[in-house]
């Protein structure tokens, strides 16, 4: 114990001098940890948690990796840096005064460079929890002649469909929750009625494009209206 | 039989003992203590920054409501774990207060003021602010949460602290002599710093093969792409289109670094590298794509994986000609006493 709170020099310090069984506590508590810490990148990579294994570990931990805020996937850039994504808006008054439009993120008017990201990252979030106000419709049932493989390979499927789409009611409920709260948010804001917002997506620009036409990055072509009916992941 | 017993129990001894050695070797506070100043330091500007907008962020009319951000954190059957103090706060006065107070928190984590309590704070505060502001955060968030989480857990305020400024003072002694932190080598210590290059492993690992998936990152296009997002940018790269064969050398070098770090990061040989690499790329990310805060934070993470030894030294190095003045200064000082107290016999 002595060495253990020997003066700073490091090199010559014996290892802490903890029971064996309290070793094995802290050993045990690590690797959990670490567990944890692995558990939602893995997942993420497994297809956002398709396999079975990978999502029944970060179920597993789930609570932890939730209340420490570390649930996340790590995919910076990934799988490819992609378009980004911005919002269009409108509040309108019943008095008759003109409409007030904007568009965030906005560099001009928000600064530092922080705040402005968060701007860009609230566009981004609304973007990417976008799911289509029509799900997929049911799977048909299997013909009366049907064998009883074919029957239970149905009855498989319908499982997968109503979790499918449950998920994707979960999904359209907490997009009409961000919408909802953006209109409402602008609406406060300026005193407005009502208020419109359009997604839009800026692709990057292509590199023969800007190379040998002289393409700008802000080219009007590249800025792109997202429609509220199309299905997720059908624009990229 | 018994000669493949042996190796088997030869090889479980070791195994034992490198783990022992890696987990329970007290470790020097240097390291800690200086992701304590940059990353205190960083959780202060990336909170500050808050404040310009505050209500248009946390009150109750904010950009996403406290229903809203509640919804957001909930999977689709219904868990949600992220909790907040902030989702309980309406009057804009009490958010004001919380918001100040917590600002002062960061401060004396970056000061390294009651370290032990203030990092306990800093922590609960930082994963409070996360889980109420999900919806406008980015990977600065994720590296504040993971880097207060591991301040918390070692004696970050070891050594360039207040703490230590009043114990070798002894200013506080009797007071609170339980929450000074350990100035000497320490278990804790150690284990945080591991914790924090075993995380910063996890983050590359899982950024490459995410980047692996994708087609730009073997085509070499992707910095092109990184480079082309006019929201992202803060200097225009776009010249570098005529390089292409740059872009893509940096693409692919970027992806196998990235995926290789958790391996090279570790040799003594090779971690130099492997760091060198790091700051570059982080550096990039800072200058050129307008991630100033993203970037340090990233480099903060990597600390953790320079010796304590070298931390030391380094800084006491940089700090040198302060640390000489003030030795002169305190020298001079009895010398000064003497005197009055020889000018006041006469």
């Amino acid at each position: 114990m002595a060495k253990f709170n020997a003066p700073a020099d490091g090199k010559d310090v014996a290892q802490a001098g903890l029971p064996t069984w309290a070793k094995a506590l802290i050993s045990t508590l690590l690797l959990l940890h670490v567990a944890a810490i692995l558990s939602t990148p893995f997942a993420f990579a497994c297809n956002r948690g398709a396999s079975p294994v990978a999502e029944a570990i970060r179920d597993f931990f789930l609570p932890y990796t939730g209340a420490f805020y570390f649930a996340h996937g790590y995919a910076f850039f990934a799988p490819d840096p992609g378009p980004n994504h911005l919002v269009d808006y409108q509040v309108e008054f019943s008095d008759g005064r003109p409409p007030i439009k904007g568009r965030f993120p906005d560099l001009a008017t928000e600064r530092p460079r922080l705040l402005y990201h968060r701007y860009f990252m609230l566009s981004e979030a609304l973007n990417n929890r976008f799911a289509p106000p029509q799900f997929a419709p049911e799977p048909s049932p299997p013909a009366l002649t049907a064998s009883a493989g074919e029957r239970e390979r149905f009855a498989v499927t319908k499982q997968r469909y109503e979790q499918d789409k449950s998920r994707w009611q979960h999904a359209r409920r907490q997009y009409e929750a961000m919408r909802n709260s953006i209109e409402d948010h602008l609406k406060s804001e300026y005193g407005g009625d009502s208020v419109k917002i359009v997604r839009i997506e800026h692709v990057p620009g292509d590199p023969d494009a800007v190379q040998y036409e002289r393409t700008p990055l802000n080219a009007a072509e590249s800025y792109r209206e997202m429609p509220e009916t199309m299905p997720r992941g059908t624009s990229r | 039989m018994n000669a493949l017993l042996k190796s088997v129990t030869d090889w479980s001894r070791e195994m034992l003992r490198a783990w022992d050695r890696f987990w329970f070797t007290p470790a020097l506070p240097h390291t800690l203590a200086l992701v304590r100043i940059c990353g205190g330091a960083m959780l202060l500007y990336t909170h500050a920054v808050w404040s310009l907008n505050l209500n248009a962020f946390l009150g109750r009319n904010s950009w996403l409501n406290t229903k809203t951000a509640a919804l957001l954190n909930q999977d689709a059957s219904g868990r949600d774990y992220a909790w907040s103090y902030l989702y309980y706060i309406n009057s804009p006065a009490l958010l004001w207060a919380f918001h100040i107070a917590a600002l002062v928190v960061f401060a004396m984590l970056t000061l390294g003021l009651f370290t032990r309590v203030t990092s306990v704070l800093a922590w609960a505060i930082t994963i409070a602010y996360c889980n109420r502001l999900t919806g406008t955060l980015f990977g600065l968030d994720q590296m504040n949460a993971f880097i207060a989480t591991y301040l918390m857990v070692g004696d970050s305020g070891g050594v360039w602290s207040l703490d230590q400024w009043i114990a070798t003072r002894k200013l506080g002694t009797g007071i609170l002599p339980v929450l000074a932190p350990q100035a000497g080598p320490s278990l804790r210590t150690n284990i945080a710093v591991r914790l924090l290059q075993i995380h910063m492993c996890v983050i590359y690992l899982f950024g490459g093969i995410a980047k692996m998936r994708g087609d730009t990152w073997w085509d070499g296009s992707a910095l092109w792409y990184a480079f082309a997002q006019l929201e992202y940018q803060s200097i225009d790269m776009t010249w570098m289109v005529h390089y292409r064969w740059v872009l893509a050398l940096l693409t692919h070098v970027t992806v196998f670094w990235e995926t290789f770090y958790c391996f090279l990061v570790w040799p003594k040989l090779t971690r130099p590298f492997c760091l060198a690499m790091a700051v570059a790329v982080h550096l990039g990310i800072a200058i050129f794509l307008g991630m100033k805060t993203f970037g340090l934070a990233m480099i903060i993470g990597n600390l953790a994986f320079v010796y304590p030894e070298t931390v030391r030294d380094v800084v006491g190095w940089i700090f040198r000609p302060f640390a000489r003045a003030s030795v002169e200064k305190v020298a001079s000082a009895p010398q000064k006493r003497q005197s009055l107290a020889v000018a006041a016999t006469r």
